[in-house]
């Protein structure tokens, strides 16, 4: 260790100027600019795309039952391929594939959105606590979230899964929160360990700034853009493992998702009898809402480190090379 | 115990840390074989834009030369544009940083013409730099490779430009270069983060000269360094241009430091330059009032006390267009018009003739009004007093020493500094 | 009047194997009302980490601290008095205000926490901005920090260290990290204030120019002891210890250029040509060695006048009236006439 005295004479930088900023000044603004979000939604057309597809599933997932009939009612023949009555077809119990693609939309979203939920909340609390009470509570917590990011995934939430028939999508939600909240908790941590020695948040506790009040008004809003990314990574991890694990027929098989579909259409050996439209709808939902949760990631990437940001102008003259 | 201090001031400890003292602001232009004098890199109407939602004009329209073998100091400060106009000249910039005007020559002496750089191939621009023009940066620790013994990145700078040398030809090579910035040889098998920064500056610098480059560029050097170091890596750095020869363009805030070291000076302020000339004429008297607000800026050490104060304001904010002087908000001696109207760099006429009578393009230089078809008694709006003030007095204002003869004819260089 | 006494301050780094690393060792000083205390050295030196001891924000390993002759505790509660009356400003501008929150937070808060009522708060505020000449205050308030200039931050950051009233006020390096025609204007305020409001101020930096000009006291630390105080003019003008020397002549002298300008270059033009000497390679290669070593003078490494006295660690020695250096050069047996020193100041 080297004397934790930063007094040297640092350089004041070229600050002046807005885009040069590293990391750290990045890092400094993410709170600002998560603020001013909207207005870089518009900006960055990774971001526009990604929320404009986003907010049609969520949508759909909302309002769209509404308007269909049952979907485990049988309305039509077996197998049927799309027609002007069932734009998707139909499935080898003659149910229609457009209302259950529409109803599992709900499904497969709520699984995501409240697994990331559960695991973004839980990465705060270990993370942030952890580095801002530091000591031995530190050093628990995160032996802790070590032990949870080596234990194999995958494999674990098979085994739980495979035991907890009986909880429905609920115990499937939080299996996969919990072995997804350790990266975030990581890269919170790290985080809060460097905001925790900013100047700003050492004035707090000169003037007197109780503890509790230093993290939740000084700290945590430094944080927030970082909290949403692994938020959004979270929701993206939740909805493949779901889908994933009820393709394998694990966890609740009666709920309907998109992942439950595809279980059915390959139980059903939709694959093998040409029933695309019974398959291909589910695994093209998945992907597509997993896309646009990237760009949306993308997007904020972009915003919190402006080296990233693509360049559309003309080849620039002479900055076309680097040492 | 008495003998170890009975010294006197040869043997005190400044004795240590003064290196040979270089004669400040002398012309150079008689002395060495290295036909001093010469320009070596043209920098004409440079200008750099940042972009951006508001791309930020970050260099606009500066224009220079450098010559052979003189230390040119550019000096600024925040965001005034000094680095990325280095980079600019080493066609360096990275995105989002843009080249979107003006020329950049290098002398190909074997050629006997300059070169546009901004037309080299790849491979041209591979050879010209680091064999002509080399780069120290502000973090060393930052431009050499963390994981990786200094024998190893000798090895990488020589072997690119140096067909077919040999293993013991770079050890050699590598060893009599930190030998020459100071550094036992025997750190050759050292990693960077087993040197001190100080230590590791030196070895950036013998990295920067591994090849004898002609233009050696010094972005911030001593800026991260205590004061002690940053006095020896000065004194290296004046040694080694004198031993070899080199041309150095220096990049610090420090005017004080730049003075000191410096043949020739650029002050830039908001991405232009506010004065060009040699440094003992500025230290003796700058004509731009930024210039002398930054002198009056720093105390000296050994000088009386006396009231001391800044430059009030702020420097402009480069995204917004910048009508007339740059400094014309925070100037005392503004006038009306120097809001509207953009001055042009001119030779101050206390300068005198031995300036007048060089090439134009390597003048003194220092901002006055453009002049052009306005009679010197026209009316220019109030001056600082508030009381109306003539053209006259106004161009006067920005080299408080003599009167305008007019717009300055540049041949070679165009119209140093006039932006459209 | 108020005064806070430190005395044997002591502070050390745990280390991942080896002895505990001593940042600060045996440091005492008095700041007084009114006063202005220079703080120089290096980085490394250890002047921050006194800095951050005073503010309670790193604990002292041994020695003790006095506010008006009462003991100051290291944390808890009973440390809400000290706070309002011991502030600190720091050296990053850019670091030290929150980038999530406008100025009025910044104050708002120090305000609210010593006892000041929300009805009047937003008043209080503007009053204080006012006091730092950001003005307009009340438009400055709703400024966020990335919408004003280092400058313009690091007043705010003093109008925050002023919010609760307080009667000493550490600034680490206030002024370090502004652009040179800044620093001035920083540095003024700081004076003014310290002027109107009867403050004790402690002036932590490496500028000797600047220490000189704003400060009536300086000292000056060296791997973490004080090695040399004084009068501030005695101590750059007359510098005794070895360390203070080598630091005065290497600061950045102009002055020298305009010398050298005027045909008047009368200095130092016997130091030979482009070689390094032996001698100076011995010096760098002690210095890379450096360690702290025993008992031993910290500057010996680097002392030409080091002896075998050197080898014990030397007290705090009267070079004149209230100008001591911590150097065996100043022992009673053997003060020597003081070579150089001054010529620069004629």
């Amino acid at each position: 260790m080297s004397v934790t005295v930063p007094s040297s004479p640092l350089p004041v930088g070229e600050g002046a100027v807005p885009v040069r900023g590293g990391l750290p000044g990045a890092a400094r603004a993410g709170a600002l600019r998560a603020r001013r979000g909207l207005h870089h939604i518009r900006r960055s057309p990774r971001m526009l795309v990604g929320t404009i597809v986003l907010v049609i599933f969520v949508l759909l997932a909302i309002f769209g039952p509404m308007f269909e009939t049952n979907p485990n009612a049988f309305v039509g023949s077996p197998l049927h391929a799309p027609t002007g009555r069932f734009l998707l077809g139909t499935t080898a119990s003659g149910q229609d594939v457009l209302a259950q693609l529409i109803d599992s939309a709900r499904g497969t979203l709520e699984v995501g959105f409240a697994a990331g939920a559960i695991a973004t909340v839980l990465s705060v609390l270990i993370g942030v606590t952890g580095a801002l009470v530091g000591g031995a509570t530190d050093d628990v917590l995160n032996l802790f979230t070590n032990v949870v990011l080596v234990i194999p995934g995958l494999p674990l939430v098979i085994i739980v899964a495979a035991y907890v028939h009986s909880g429905g999508l609920l115990a499937t939600v939080l299996v996969i929160a919990f072995i997804s909240w350790a990266g975030s908790a990581r890269v919170l941590r790290g985080m809060t360990l460097s905001l925790r020695s900013r100047d700003y948040v050492l004035a707090a506790r000169v003037y007197g700034e109780s503890t509790w009040r230093v993290i939740v008004v000084e700290v945590l809003p430094n944080l927030s853009a970082i909290i949403i990314s692994g938020f959004i990574f979270s929701v993206i991890f939740a909805i493949l493992t779901q889908a994933g694990l009820a393709f394998l027929g694990l966890g609740d098989t009666s709920s309907m998702t998109w992942g439950n579909m595809l279980y059915l259409a390959q139980n059903d050996e939709a694959l093998t009898s040409g029933a695309w439209w019974w398959f291909a709808p589910p695994g093209l939902c998945i992907a597509i809402v997993g896309t646009s949760l990237a760009l949306i990631n993308f997007g904020l990437d972009e915003l919190l480190n402006p080296r990233l940001r693509v360049w559309r102008e003309p080849k620039a003259r002479g900055s076309e090379d680097v040492l | 115990m008495s003998a170890a201090a009975g010294g006197g001031e040869r043997t005190s400890p400044a004795r240590v840390v003064h290196g040979p003292p270089v004669p400040v602001g002398k012309e150079r232009n008689q002395s060495g074989p290295s036909r001093a004098g010469e320009v070596v890199l043209w920098a004409e109407d440079v200008r750099v834009d940042y972009m951006g939602d508001a791309p930020t004009h970050a260099v606009r329209g500066v224009s220079f030369t450098l010559r052979r073998g003189e230390i040119l100091g550019v000096a600024g400060e925040s965001g005034c544009g000094k680095s990325t106009l280095a980079y600019a000249v080493t066609r360096l910039l990275r995105p989002p940083a843009r080249l979107v005007g003006g020329t950049v020559r290098y002398w190909d002496t074997p050629r006997g013409e300059f070169v546009d750089i901004m037309r080299m191939t790849p491979e041209q621009l591979r050879r010209w730099r680091w064999e002509k023009v080399s780069m120290v940066f502000q973090s060393a620790m930052n431009a050499l490779n963390p994981v990786t013994s200094l024998r190893r990145q000798f090895g990488d700078v020589l072997r690119a430009h140096i067909d077919g040398i040999s293993s013991d030809e770079v050890e050699a090579r590598g060893r009599r270069l930190l030998e020459m910035v100071g550094i036992d040889p025997a750190r050759i098998a050292s990693f960077p983060h087993e040197l001190s920064g100080g230590m590791r500056q030196r070895v950036g610098i013998a990295m920067a000269l591994a090849l004898r480059p002609e233009v050696v560029v010094l972005d911030e050097p001593t800026t991260a360094l205590d004061v002690v170091v940053q006095r020896e890596i000065l004194n290296e750095v004046r040694r080694l241009q004198a031993e070899l020869g080199f041309s150095v363009i220096f990049i610090t805030h420090d005017l004080s430091l730049l003075l000191e070291i410096c043949d020739r000076l650029v002050v830039m302020y908001g991405g232009e330059v506010a004065e060009l000339g040699p440094a003992a004429r500025i230290a003796g008297g700058a004509a731009h009032p930024y210039t002398r607000g930054l002198l009056r800026s720093t105390p000296t050490l050994f000088g009386d006390r006396k009231e001391l104060a800044g430059i009030p304001g702020s420097p402009p904010d480069l995204r917004k267009p910048v009508k007339g002087c740059a400094f014309a908000p925070r100037c005392p001696h503004a006038f009306d018009l120097c809001l509207q109207e953009r001055p042009v760099l001119a030779p101050p006429v206390a300068a005198g003739a031995q300036e007048a009578a060089m090439a134009p393009e390597l003048a003194d230089r220092a901002p006055i009004g453009t002049g052009a078809g306005t009679a010197a008694g026209t009316a220019v709006g109030p001056g600082p007093d508030g009381r109306p003030g003539t053209r006259a007095e106004w161009e006067a204002a920005c080299h408080l020493r003599g009167a305008v003869t007019g717009p300055v004819a540049a041949p070679a260089a165009g119209a140093q500094g006039g932006g459209p | 009047m108020s005064q806070l006494e430190v005395a044997d301050m002591v502070v050390e780094f745990a280390q991942r194997r080896g002895a505990p690393l001593r940042a600060v060792d045996h440091v005492s000083f008095v700041l007084r009302a009114g006063q202005t205390l220079a703080l120089v050295g290096e980085s490394g030196s250890g002047k921050s980490t006194i800095v951050r001891a005073l503010g309670r924000l790193q604990e002292t390993t041994a020695g003790t601290v006095r506010l008006d002759n009462e003991l100051v505790p290291q944390k808890g509660r009973a440390l809400k008095s000290y706070r309002r009356r011991v502030q600190l400003v720091f050296q990053d501008p850019f670091a030290s205000l929150n980038p999530a929150y406008s100025v009025a937070h910044h104050l708002r808060r120090p305000l609210l926490v010593h006892g000041h009522t929300r009805a009047r708060v937003d008043q209080d505020i503007e009053a204080l901005l006012a006091s730092v000449n950001l003005v307009p205050p009340a438009e400055m308030m709703k400024r966020f920090p990335h919408e004003l200039s280092g400058g313009q931050r690091q007043r705010v950051a003093i109008a925050r260290a002023l919010a609760p009233n307080p009667d000493f006020l550490l600034a680490d390096e206030p002024v370090s990290m502004l652009d040179v025609s800044i620093r001035l204007e920083i540095l003024n305020l700081l004076d003014d204030l310290k002027s109107q409001r009867n403050l004790a101020l402690l002036y932590v930096t490496h500028d000797l120019a600047t220490a000189r000009h704003f400060s009536s006291e300086i000292m000056v630390m060296y791997r973490g002891q004080i090695v040399e105080r004084g009068a501030s003019d005695d101590v750059i003008l007359h510098p005794a210890h070895p360390y203070t020397r080598l630091l005065a002549s290497a600061a950045p002298h102009p002055e020298r250029a305009v010398l050298a300008a005027a045909g008047s270059n009368g200095e130092g033009t016997s130091a030979g040509g482009g070689t390094v000497t032996d001698e100076e390679r011995t010096r760098r290669a002690g210095e890379a060695r450096e360690a702290a070593t025993g008992n031993a003078c910290r500057f010996i490494a680097r002392c030409p006048f080091a002896t075998e006295q050197c080898h014990r660690e030397p007290p705090e020695l009267e070079v004149s009236t209230g100008h001591q250096a911590r150097c065996w050069l100043y022992g009673s047996a053997n003060v020597p006439e003081r070579q150089g020193s001054g010529a620069r100041a004629s």
